[in-house]
Formats: structure tokens, C-alpha cells, sequence
């Protein structure tokens, strides 16, 4: 798992990601203090890890099929 | 002209299962070996980076011989990347000796925090409860051994002064019963002695933070630890 902490406008955040075949997902904090603590308390078991959701292909498929009937319409 | 053991060759006393197995016992070391000829991986590693600079934090292995995993910063102070392996696999016991080697270079040797060896789980492994490890604190080039374990936390004298973007190779040997020699491009340095080390699990990691602004690049060449099964 990858945590990676970034400012986001005014705010930070925690980008997370895994394997190529998870969705990645962030989290925003007021301030660099809170992101960086929500990270430790996840090493130190304290708070729990984020579970990353798989990309479907069924997801992917229909996206496939959507495009394709727009183009007839 | 090498010697041909073309039987094989063996550590292995008789009635041991291995005994007509004509290589040495692997079974022997815990061994953990990584030349970083492929990327350290979320899936494998638990990778903590901070890139609040122009930049992204990130670990690659790029094209150069021998296998690197390259560390680039984002450009704040304070911005770089923590790589530990994502179990706790190494527990140091007396009885049981321990050896780590490792070879890297650090883009900035003296505006640095830098960490790599064995420690507890920890985003900030130089906070880590329990480390066994090698460190470089930010406004010194020294590197040092390190061993806390919760109770005593235990420095040597400097084992190498740190040069930027120059490959120093250092190693430890952990005696099974309280000292630790302290190795510098495989020459004896200093020895650790009245150590009580960690005694929980650890994990294998590294990581470089920036000590001032501006994007740098450190390498990783290897990392190796051993350590007696039996």
C-alpha cells in the first residue's frame, strides 16, 4: 500500500493506492498534522487500513457498451 | 582455475534429511535478499511518502547495472519516501546470530534523514518503538548504528562520514549474546557491546527525507539480512 501525502489546495491529503487492479482512493485533512496522524495511527494498528475496492472488468464492459451505443444515436 | 565438487557439497550431518541433497542447507538462515532488480511494490512493501513540494515522492528502479531502487524527492524539506516490508519477519534472539549489509548512496549526505535496516512498524521509522538499524539524522553526514528497544536506545560512534552521491557499503553483526560489530566498506569500525536488543518481530526498511528544499535522488543498491534458524 502506498500512502502518499500531498497538499490539496488550502488542504492536505492522503492519496492511497495499491496494485494496478485497485481503485486508489483520498482522504483530506484540515491540516498536515491530522494526515499524518491518521497514517501513523494505521502503522501502529490503532486505526484500520483502508481496504482499496478491485476494478471490475464487468464495470469497464459496460462502460465499453455505453460508448458504442452512443455513437449510433 | 576454481575446485569442481561435482558430487555436490554439504552441512549436513548424517541421518539429516538433507544429508544426500548435494547443495548447502538453505534452510539453515532466515535470509532476506532484495537487489532491487524490480520496483518495491505496494503489494509487497508499505511505501509512506510526503511530496508537499513541486514533485512527487516515488521509488523506481531505473536502467543502471546491479539493480537499484532509486529514491526521488519532491522539493519541499522534509519531502521523501519510506519503504518497510509490509510484515514484521525478523526477531533477534540471543543464541541466534544476525548480519545486515547494504550498499547505497545518498543524494544529500549532510540535509538528510535517513534510515535503512530493521524497525518496527512505522510510517516515521526514525520515531519507530523498536529499531535496529543504520541512521543519518538531518545537519550531519555521520551515519551511525542504531539499536532501541523500547527501553535503551543504544547509538555507536559515527561507523562513516557520509559523502553526497557516493556509495558507501556498511554491514553488522549481531554476536547472539550482547555485542554488534559495526562494518564501513567491509572494514571493522566499532563494536557495540552491553546491547539488549528489540524483542519483538521487526521489519525490513529504508527511506530518505529531505533536509532542506530541493528535489533529490538517492540509491538503494542492496539490502541483505540473515539470521540463524537453529
Amino acid at each position: 500500500m502506498l500512502y502518499q501525502l500531498i497538499k490539496d489546495g488550502a488542504k492536505w491529503a492522503i492519496e492511497v493506492s495499491g496494485g494496478p487492479q485497485e481503485k486508489s482512493i483520498k482522504k483530506t485533512f484540515s491540516s498536515r498534522e491530522d494526515a499524518e496522524a491518521w497514517r501513523r495511527a494505521i502503522s501502529h494498528g490503532d486505526e484500520e487500513a483502508p481496504v482499496l475496492k478491485p476494478i471490475s472488468s464487468k464495470s469497464t464492459e459496460k462502460k465499453v457498451v455505453k460508448k458504442k451505443k452512443a455513437k449510433k444515436d | 582455475m576454481p575446485t569442481h565438487f561435482t558430487n555436490g557439497v554439504s552441512d549436513v550431518i548424517p541421518g539429516n534429511p538433507l544429508y544426500d541433497f548435494g547443495r548447502l542447507d538453505p534452510t539453515k538462515y532466515h535470509i532476506f535478499w532484495d537487489d532491487f532488480d524490480t520496483t518495491p511494490v505496494a503489494a509487497q512493501w508499505t511505501l509512506t511518502a510526503t511530496s508537499a513540494g513541486t514533485g512527487t515522492s516515488a521509488i523506481t528502479v531505473p536502467d543502471v547495472d546491479g539493480g537499484v531502487a532509486r529514491i526521488t524527492t519532491a522539493a519541499n524539506e522534509d519531502d521523501g519516501i519510506f519503504a518497510e516490508w509490509i510484515s514484521e519477519t525478523f526477531l533477534l534472539e540471543t543464541g541466534k546470530e544476525t548480519w545486515m549489509k547494504s550498499r547505497f548512496s545518498l543524494g544529500d549526505a549532510t540535509q538528510s534523514d535517513f534510515v535503512i535496516g530493521l524497525h518496527s512498524s512505522d510510517t516515521t521509522p526514525l520515531d519507530a518503538t523498536m529499531r535496529f538499524a543504520w541512521i543519518t539524522e538531518d545537519g550531519s553526514a555521520a551515519l551511525f548504528f542504531n539499536s532501541d528497544n523500547n527501553t535503551t536506545d543504544s547509538d555507536s560512534s559515527t561507523v562513516v562520514t557520509l559523502a553526497d552521491d557516493t556509495y558507501v557499503t556498511v554491514a553488522v553483526h549481531w554476536d547472539g549474546v550482547s555485542s554488534i560489530k559495526c562494518y564501513a566498506n567491509n572494514a571493522l569500525v566499532t563494536t557495540m557491546t552491553s546491547i539488549t536488543i528489540p524483542g519483538a518481530e521487526l521489519s525490513v526498511g529504508f527511506g530518505y527525507l529531505n533536509g532542506a528544499a530541493g528535489a533529490e535522488t538517492t540509491d538503494i543498491d542492496y539490502i541483505f539480512v540473515a539470521k540463524e534458524r537453529e
